[in-house]
């Protein structure tokens, strides 16, 4: 009885949002480190989801072998990416709008690659047969992909905070977005560290593109829609701020889907209305203990 | 004083739980030229923020001319005729000096395609009356620092302030720049009434008709400035001379100390450093020895924090500046760099790493490799208990004291060889003082070399084997505790009370 309350059309698309939601987080978790320890605002983060997405696309084969290369072959291309956008802004230090533009050149040069090799068209990417059909909620049919992929967007939400909040490892990264002057005062390396939240940075995206491909399919463009909602959930949340990202992430996937089913039309409004009032609210009541 | 311009009645501002400035009343005839003094911390900046509507008063009631202001914006504030300085000047750079005062000269409309010919000879008569004419077509970037201090003066003028607000118009000034300055303010227009904030003693005696003196955000004295120098209040919180002085005193010179003890670890020769084109620091050289302890001492804005933060590599230092640690020069090493090789800071404000937990503070470091197994973090926490049962806290949530403990911590588990010890005593209560002498005293008898700064003089005192004297971006005095401890008189001269003509050699 309590489930059919809970099943009618607004909670399958509120589920929708929470997978929305959980791409964009696994996405942005990355860039907000990016931002907070490097200060990189890498324009190429969505290149790097579009890349792991068209992985997806030319390894499916219907089967988990195919999801499982492409996986492997994210975390390589991932982590070369990282490293190689780690070596592109090194010598621009302390010039944010010099690093904006190389990477926002090195996205521009991805789009027109991936064009070149794929073609223009969109390209829609299956998931494995085992996990391609779905599943009766109620009255409805809902793909088990998505609740499988919420269901690993949890498991990775867990992984991060555990590793940012718990880790030695978290704890040095947050030192260095907290004062990274004092950080090397005490002994930390601030620039492996900076290189390496770059490489995790990039393997986070590439992979979320393969995982993601299902949901938010390879096409011309997507790069930049994901980055401009990365970034949104970045400055949302507060930079470095993996908590932050969460919540903004959940919030921009319910605007984009539940917002969407009820009042089309000024959905894209009601994302600017929600960033202002989030804004507002989180300068006035800044987290206690976290960098704002 | 019915005509007060400006009258503070009971104005709080508080940070969070810490009260910045506490009940403060001030009152300001129009033409007065008023002070305000005071220790880092005491709540100077602040208090100018709350008039010049940077900050919003938490409590308490801010009048101008008749009207209440304390909920008026900065641009409003602004336009009812109170102008202000910054810390830092706040300059157009790229303008030249005269288009800089043209921003501020009221009355032009936006539209006009060009300045209209009074609101020209306007701003050159302000900058005039600094002293600028001559460079009025110079770019202010260009101008020298204290050129800029000027300028930013007669870009204040020019909005024809009725009251103006300077934020330390002194700061990285020479000598007779300073002079100049004094006088300039002096000569002002008795229409004008200046409320000014600064570090630099002397100057606010030539400038200032009237002194307040706050401390830990409250009012401690008011009156003329030769009055408020001999207020005992003012003496005790200038020169800490409530502290416990008693016990460890005379206990400390020359102990027998540990292996290597007296030799130089930290060689500093020809140190050079500054802010934004001023000059805090010109050739500074010093020797940190090892199980020693020596407490570099000075007024407020001498330049103290900038020398151990130069040192740890956390402040650039200019060409000819020579570090050497253990004898190796550390030119051009980062700040990662000199702590490994052994220089360990315990910064002012402490600055913990915020959201991170007292625990993961002290993972942080890890002991050098150089070294092995010399610390670990069972010895620093049976050093310093009070972090034992914190571990789980974050920093906000810790007492002063515990902060001071826990950066103390952070910069002993990386096991240095010289402690930097930036005004350990800062905020804290009087018990705490004591508690860190001990251990203070305790490491560098285990052989550590600790360079500390302080304005504390009592506990330098207490816990230095040497003192060095800081004055005016360079040292003046440097001898052993137990000789400075025979001419009390002088050190106060050289720190609180002081005279036109300061000695200038040592």
């Amino acid at each position: 009885m309590g489930l059919n309350v809970l099943v009618n059309p607004y909670t399958m698309t509120a589920l929708d949002g929470v997978a929305y939601g959980l791409l964009l987080f696994t996405i942005a978790a990355g860039l907000t480190l990016i931002v907070g320890v490097a200060g990189v605002f890498s324009m190429a983060h969505g290149t790097l989801y579009l890349a792991g997405a068209y992985l997806a696309w030319y390894l499916a084969d219907g089967g988990w072998t195919g999801l499982a290369l492409a996986l492997a072959a994210a975390v390589v291309v991932g982590a070369v990416g990282g490293a190689g956008l780690a070596a592109v802004v090194r010598p621009l230090v302390d010039r944010p709008l010099g690093q904006v533009l190389a990477t926002l050149g090195i996205a521009y040069l991805g789009a027109d690659q991936f064009n070149q090799v794929f073609g223009a068209e969109p390209r829609s990417v299956d998931p494995p047969r085992a996990v391609a059909g779905s599943v009766a909620l109620g009255d409805y049919q809902y793909p088990i992909y998505r609740l499988l992929f919420i269901a690993i967007g949890l498991v990775l939400v867990v992984g991060l905070f555990w590793l940012v909040e718990r880790s030695r490892a978290g704890a040095v990264v947050r030192a260095v977005v907290a004062d990274p002057g004092m950080a090397a005062a005490t002994g930390l390396r601030t620039s492996a560290v900076r290189v390496g939240v770059l490489v995790g940075g990039g393997v986070l995206a590439v992979g979320a593109g393969v995982l993601g491909a299902p949901v938010i399919g390879p096409s011309p463009g997507v790069d930049t829609t994901v980055l401009a909602y990365s970034l949104i959930v970045c400055v949302v949340g507060g930079l470095g701020s993996i908590r932050g990202a969460l919540l903004a992430a959940l919030g921009v996937g319910q605007i984009l889907t539940l917002g969407v089913a009820l009042v089309p039309g000024v959905a894209a409004f009601i994302l600017a209305a929600a960033m202002l009032v989030a804004l507002t609210v989180r300068h006035r009541a800044a987290l206690p203990g976290q960098p704002a | 004083m019915t005509t007060a311009l400006l009258r503070l009645a009971a104005v709080s501002h508080s940070y969070g739980a810490r009260r910045a400035v506490d009940e403060v009343n001030v009152e300001l005839p129009v033409g007065a030229r008023h002070a305000i003094i005071g220790p880092n911390g005491a709540g100077k900046s602040t208090l100018l923020h709350l008039v010049a509507g940077t900050l919003r008063p938490t409590a308490g009631q801010i009048h101008y001319a008749g009207a209440d202001i304390s909920r008026w914006s900065a641009p409003r504030r602004a336009r009812a005729g109170i102008a202000r300085t910054w810390q830092h000047p706040a300059l157009a750079h790229p303008l030249t000096a005269v288009q800089n005062v043209l921003l501020a000269v009221p009355g032009q409309r936006l539209s006009a395609l060009r300045p209209s010919r009074s609101a020209v000879l306007a701003a050159e008569a302000a900058l005039a009356q600094v002293g600028l004419a001559e460079h009025a077509d110079r770019l202010a970037g260009q101008l020298a620092y204290g050129d800029q201090r000027r300028l930013e003066i007669a870009v204040t003028l020019a909005a024809q302030p009725r009251l103006l607000l300077l934020d330390e118009p002194s700061a990285g000034l020479a000598a007779g720049e300073v002079t100049q300055l004094a006088e300039l303010i002096r000569a002002l227009s008795a229409d004008i009434t200046v409320l000014l904030v600064d570090h630099n003693l002397d100057f606010v005696a030539a400038v200032a008709d009237t002194v307040t003196v706050l401390h830990h955000g409250q009012h401690v004295a008011t009156g003329a400035p030769a009055a408020t120098r001999e207020h005992p209040e003012v003496r005790r919180v200038y020169l800490g001379t409530d502290l416990p002085t008693g016990p460890a005193a005379g206990s400390v010179p020359e102990r027998p100390a540990a292996t290597g003890a007296g030799t130089p670890v930290l060689r500093v020769r020809h140190l050079r450093a500054g802010y934004a084109g001023a000059s805090m620091l010109t050739g500074i050289s010093l020797d940190v020895r090892a199980g020693r302890v020596t407490a570099v001492v000075g007024r407020n804005g001498a330049g103290k924090s900038t020398l151990l933060n130069a040192l740890a590599g956390l402040h650039p230092t200019e060409p000819g500046t020579e570090v050497l640690l253990h004898g190796q020069p550390l030119t051009g090493w980062d700040a990662r760099r000199r702590a490994r090789a052994g220089l360990g800071i315990v910064p002012q404000r402490r600055r913990l790493f915020a959201g991170l937990t007292v625990g993961e503070h002290l993972n942080l470091p890890r002991p050098r490799s150089s070294r092995p197994g010399a610390v670990d973090t069972r010895q620093v926490l049976d050093l310093l208990p009070a972090l034992a049962q914190r571990r789980q806290h974050r920093p906000h949530q810790l007492s002063g004291g515990e902060q001071q403990m826990l950066a103390l911590a952070r910069a002993l588990l990386a096991d240095p060889d010289v402690l930097l010890l930036d005004e350990p005593s800062e905020g804290l209560a009087p018990a705490i003082v004591g508690q860190l002498a001990t251990i203070v005293t305790g490491l560098a008898t285990a052989g550590t070399a600790v360079l500390l700064v302080e304005q504390n003089l009592a506990l330098a005192c207490q816990i230095a084997h040497d003192i060095a004297v800081l004055d005016r971006a360079r040292i003046i005095r440097h001898v052993a505790t137990a000789d400075i401890r025979e001419y009390p008189n002088e050190l106060h001269d050289l720190l609180a009370v002081p005279t036109a003509a300061a000695p200038a050699s040592g």
